[in-house]
């Protein structure tokens, strides 16, 4: 029998690390729906979860859409950093995330 | 006796294109178990699994089919905001408005290959009618982007202006007023290029 907790724990991980939700916004959300799935082993909610981490594995697995995520991302945190601090320098804004 | 789950798909050879049939045959099958639970009244936690599914995977899609077209926004955002420092919250605003209008009309076209593949059935319309509820919201977040677009266009010509034309400070205060506007409508449009595009809508 598939251990669904555990499987919900790897969907889990692959969201916090996907710099592809990261960009959508959607991680919060993604986990809390997680979250509430029951945890004894159930077909209809084990499809769901395969399907979330084929879904969100999709973009890693792609350099282009990689390319193009990371620009924005970056984009993301300058937007970011100039609403937490209005005054600051261009150059302290578009120092590279570690 | 209790039945073991049924054996699982063979595990196939990871790639792009054997993943996305695999999330568009899951994506079939659970169109119609929401149209049931709906019909029953039903609301169920995997059902919003499931939307998050369809929520990334249109994004995913977004990123394929306008790849080329969002990578250009993105870089010349990017480029922009070097050649022009000083007006880093403008070219941010106007990287936002394009990318939202890009995703709108994205939007439109799935829609219209959606209704043309379907035809007519109740079924279609139904998806459609989903689908253009979606729209129509991501529709009033361009149009606030739009404005503020067009708001700090106002205030850069404004600005110069100033420097020129108004050392009393007037147009000063009406600039600072506009920027305070400007701001508060801006987190209101977008706090992210891509933040709630997707799902949440």
């Amino acid at each position: 029998m598939v251990n669904i907790i555990e499987k919900k724990n790897r969907v889990r991980e692959l969201i916090n690390q996907s710099s592809f939700c990261k960009l959508l916004g959607v991680q919060e959300k993604l986990l809390y729906n997680i979250s509430n799935l029951p945890d004894e082993a159930n077909e209809e909610e084990e499809s769901a979860l395969d399907a979330l981490q084929k879904v969100i594995e999709l973009p890693e697995n792609d350099s282009d859409m990689r390319e193009t995520i990371a620009i924005f991302l970056r984009l993301d945190e300058i937007k970011a950093r100039r609403d937490r601090d209005p005054n600051a320098s261009i150059d302290d804004l578009l120092v590279p995330i570690n | 006796m209790n039945e073991q789950p049924g054996p699982k798909q063979e595990q196939k050879t990871k790639s792009y294109k054997s993943s996305v049939e695999e999330v568009v045959d899951y994506l079939e099958g659970q169109n119609e178990k929401s149209r049931q639970r709906r019909a029953e009244g039903r609301a169920k936690t995997p059902e919003e699994v499931a939307q998050d599914v369809r929520d990334v995977f249109r994004a995913v899609k977004f990123f394929k089919n306008k790849g080329s077209d969002i990578k250009s926004i993105g870089k010349e955002t990017f480029g922009n905001i070097i050649k022009n420092p000083w007006s880093l919250d403008d070219m941010l605003t106007q990287g936002v408005a394009k990318i939202q209008k890009t995703v709108a009309e994205h939007m439109r076209e799935e829609l219209e290959k959606e209704a043309e593949i379907k035809g007519d059935t109740l079924k279609s319309l139904l998806d459609v009618e989903e689908e253009e509820q979606r729209l129509a919201a991501m529709r009033a977040n361009l149009d606030v982007a739009e404005a503020l677009l067009h708001d700090r266009k106002q205030v850069l010509t404004g600005g110069r202006q100033f420097t020129t034309m108004d050392p009393t400070g007037s147009l000063k205060d009406k600039v600072e007023q506009t920027a305070t506007r400007r701001r508060e409508s801006g987190q209101q449009a977008a706090d992210s290029f891509f933040g709630n595009l997707f799902g949440g809508l």
